[in-house]
């Protein structure tokens, strides 16, 4: 072979060749929209919160339409597994003063307790929660508060997150047919009731559903289902990056769900081993998800905490 | 790269990202370009690759990893680009040789006519593939990491695109290779 035929030498010199300056004005541009463009939540690791939407119980949260779940019984205890119906008998509770009922195999330190939206603004359903723990702080921009953000992502986290996400009336829901390849298994027909967002979880490939779902009327007449979602350990790489443990799935993403009309997925996971525990509910017709999401090292004291957040919901439909 | 201003920009410091910007822009663009072979189509690439780091920065785990990370976004740019030009042009322009010290400088860029051509009919993610292994001098396991692809889908890449460039070296290869895409 000789020197000019030398593949790799004439591969370099050609790739040598070539713009290597970016232009002033791809610079410009790109400051004048950033200053548009809102940066993504770093939900992986679990972000330094700001506490501004918090409102004392008692300064009047006068709005509130639904009055929402109670009882320990509604949720489970936290050793007991999770899935399956919410007790219909439940008691309802009074939104503003709501008096948490879970018992706590390791009581936290007692504060007074507060309320806090949680929701974004422009949420069609505004999603107040009642602390009454310590430690718990908003996710901005996210909808949700969490605890004991360690900045490490499922299943190594301690961390807990409660996230409040709600849709408008008819939005339909591409529950991915496998999380791994989700832009591949887009059913065809959107779901828009939770019965239909329940079937595609449970039909959908990999994911384990802890507990099985069921379709009981919630207190006052809000239908809904709760259930379970864990990925897979078997992702998991020791060491590796999130992207490096999902390198095999579309982007590199592992996904449960999207939105009918939006290009990426809308909830994706964090790591493999993490739990979802979804209450997805009909609020006056929106779509509302509770989402409790947590690893494996999560202490089942926090899950029990973030379950009694959950249970402290309000619903104001503006 | 200074992860001091990775982390700052994380936490939505614009100046930190403008300097971030400013001290990636240079090497990001002259991939997007060695990709796609297009200035135009770099420098859009390229605007869409800093306007996606700065609105996922926060998921980045590690600062230390911010350069991988970066061209992986950038690769992915060249990738919707290249969707969004489909009208591309396939007329060759010949860009000026840097290194023609060779004893017969019309050889010289017959050659490089050849692996240009050659270079245009791989798929992008072989570009890509080429780019990150030999321009940017990243080994198999580094290429596979940016691209978040199995070592092996890298491996297989770099070998097919090196064939199909040898065959366009060939001065008796009459027809195109046809490069396997994975």
């Amino acid at each position: 072979m000789t020197t000019r035929r030398d593949p790799d030498r004439l591969i370099r010199a050609f790739l040598l060749e070539g713009e290597d300056v970016l232009t002033d004005s791809v610079y410009d541009a790109v400051r004048a929209e950033i200053d548009q463009t809102s940066q993504r939540a770093g939900f992986g690791p679990w972000r330094t919160p700001t506490m501004s939407k918090i409102v004392p119980i008692g300064l009047g949260v006068a709005a509130v339409v639904f009055a929402l779940f109670a009882g320990a019984q509604l949720f489970g205890t936290p050793t007991g597994g999770f899935g399956g119906p919410p007790d219909s008998s439940a008691t309802p509770a009074a939104s503003a003063s709501p008096e948490p009922s879970v018992e706590r195999s390791a009581t936290p330190e007692a504060i007074e307790p507060y309320q806090v939206v949680v929701s974004e603004p422009d949420d069609p359903v505004q999603v107040s929660f009642t602390v009454t723990s310590p430690g718990w702080m908003d996710l901005p921009g996210l909808g949700g508060l969490t605890k004991n953000d360690d900045g490490l992502d499922p299943p190594d986290t301690e961390g807990i997150a409660v996230l409040a996400w709600s849709w408008p009336a008819g939005t339909g829901f591409h529950v991915y047919g496998h999380p791994c390849q989700w832009s591949s298994t887009i059913p065809e027909t959107p779901a828009t009731t939770w019965r239909e967002i329940l079937a595609g979880f449970e039909a959908q490939a990999e994911t384990e559903i802890l507990g099985g779902g069921g379709p009981p009327p919630f207190a006052h007449g809000i239908d809904g289902v709760r259930l379970g979602l864990q990925v897979p350990l078997a992702y998991e790489v020791p060491g590796a990056t999130r992207e490096e443990e999902f390198s095999a799935c579309d982007e590199s993403i592992y996904a449960f769900y999207g939105i009918e009309g939006g290009t990426e997925p809308e909830r994706n996971a964090q790591g493999p081993g993490q739990i979802d525990e979804l209450w997805i509910l009909d609020v006056d017709g929106r779509t509302v998800i509770l989402d409790v999401a947590y690893g494996p090292a999560t202490p089942a004291e926090l899950i029990d905490e973030a379950k009694a957040l959950v249970e402290s919901a309000t619903f104001e439909v503006p | 790269m200074d992860t001091d201003l990775v982390t700052r920009a994380q936490r939505g410091d614009e100046e930190a990202f403008a300097s971030l910007a400013v001290a990636a822009g240079d090497r990001l663009h002259a991939v997007a370009h060695r990709i796609l072979r297009d200035l135009d189509l770099a420098d859009d690439a390229t605007q869409q690759a800093l306007l996606a780091i700065w609105r996922d920065l926060p998921q980045l785990r590690d600062p230390a990893r911010f350069e991988g990370w970066a061209y992986r976004i950038l690769v992915r740019a060249c990738y919707a680009e290249r969707r969004r030009e489909r009208a591309w042009s396939p007329n060759l322009r010949l860009l000026p040789a840097l290194d023609p010290h060779g004893a017969d400088a019309s050889q010289s860029i017959v050659a490089r006519d050849q692996i240009e051509r050659g270079f245009r009919r791989l798929s992008l993610e072989h570009r890509a593939v080429i780019v990150l292994h030999y321009y940017l001098d990243l080994p198999l396991a580094g290429v596979a990491e940016t691209l978040g692809i199995p070592v092996g889908t890298a491996r297989s890449r770099l070998h097919y695109a090196v064939r199909a460039l040898r065959a366009a070296l060939d001065a008796d290869a009459r027809t195109a290779v046809e490069v396997m895409v994975r």
